[in-house]
């Protein structure tokens, strides 16, 4: 279950297949004292919690949807967010298995980010660097410079 | 990123298999197409289909180390996966 997070920069992350949600929270780990990766299990859970915490104007810095979720899809989360005038200027990235070109394209008309989940180490690696180049330049700034 | 990854012409099994594991991975994440996602006792497998084969990926780590990649162009090999194929996604 998501729990609200104020301190950090929220990266949150909606995906149905719990290894992979896994993943991408341990790919996020050297951010850790910059970066608060936050999870749903799907696109119903992403929405609500998204709104909730736009009510009490929290704003993540990035927001990654795997496509495939039940209940609500990525691509419907991803709609919806877009109607929502405060969610709709944070980042987005779809992060899928798929490599559909019509998944790309829907991204693209949504002014999301579309990245492949990877599928070996080596690919693994320079995931965590591509989403937070989604992010805003000053939030990268900040997460990077914390960094060194 | 080799000449053969940047093509997007049709790829054989024979011409697939031909490449080293780095170029396969390559080609795979850019034109697989993912049909579905099962576990056994030792492994998590992926199955992919690229053009008119199939690619099963069994993982010792979950897409971190691979075991083995098992190529078939049969699809007796979508049986294990049968109830993940997304009808909605081949009918589009």
């Amino acid at each position: 279950m998501v729990k609200p997070v104020t301190l950090k920069n929220i990266v949150f992350y909606a995906d149905d297949d719990a290894d992979d949600l896994e993943l991408v929270q341990d790919a996020f780990d050297r951010y850790s004292n910059n970066v608060k990766v936050v999870t749903a299990k799907d696109g119903v859970q992403a929405l609500s919690y998204l709104q909730s915490l736009n009510e009490q104007a929290i704003t993540p810095c990035l927001i990654i949807l795997d496509i495939n979720m039940p209940m609500l899809n990525g691509r419907d989360v991803l709609r919806r967010i877009k109607e929502i005038p405060p969610l709709a200027s944070i980042p987005v990235v779809l992060f899928t298995t798929s490599s559909s070109p019509l998944d790309k394209e829907f991204a693209r008309k949504y002014n999301a980010g579309f990245i492949t989940k990877p599928l070996d180490v080596s690919q693994m690696k320079i995931i965590t660097d591509l989403f937070i180049d989604h992010c805003s330049d000053e939030i990268k700034k900040n997460i990077r410079k914390r960094l060194q | 990123m080799s000449a053969l990854c940047r093509e997007v012409g049709i790829m054989r099994m024979s011409e697939f298999e031909l490449l080293c594991r780095k170029e396969q991975l390559a080609i795979l994440q850019r034109k697989g197409i993912y049909v579905g996602k099962r576990k056994t006792t030792k492994f998590i497998k992926l199955l992919f289909q690229l053009d008119s084969f199939y690619i099963e990926i069994s993982y010792v780590s979950y897409r971190l180390s691979i075991h083995k990649m098992r190529y078939c162009d049969s699809a007796s090999i979508l049986d294990p996966y049968l109830d993940q194929i997304d009808v909605e996604y081949l009918v589009a």
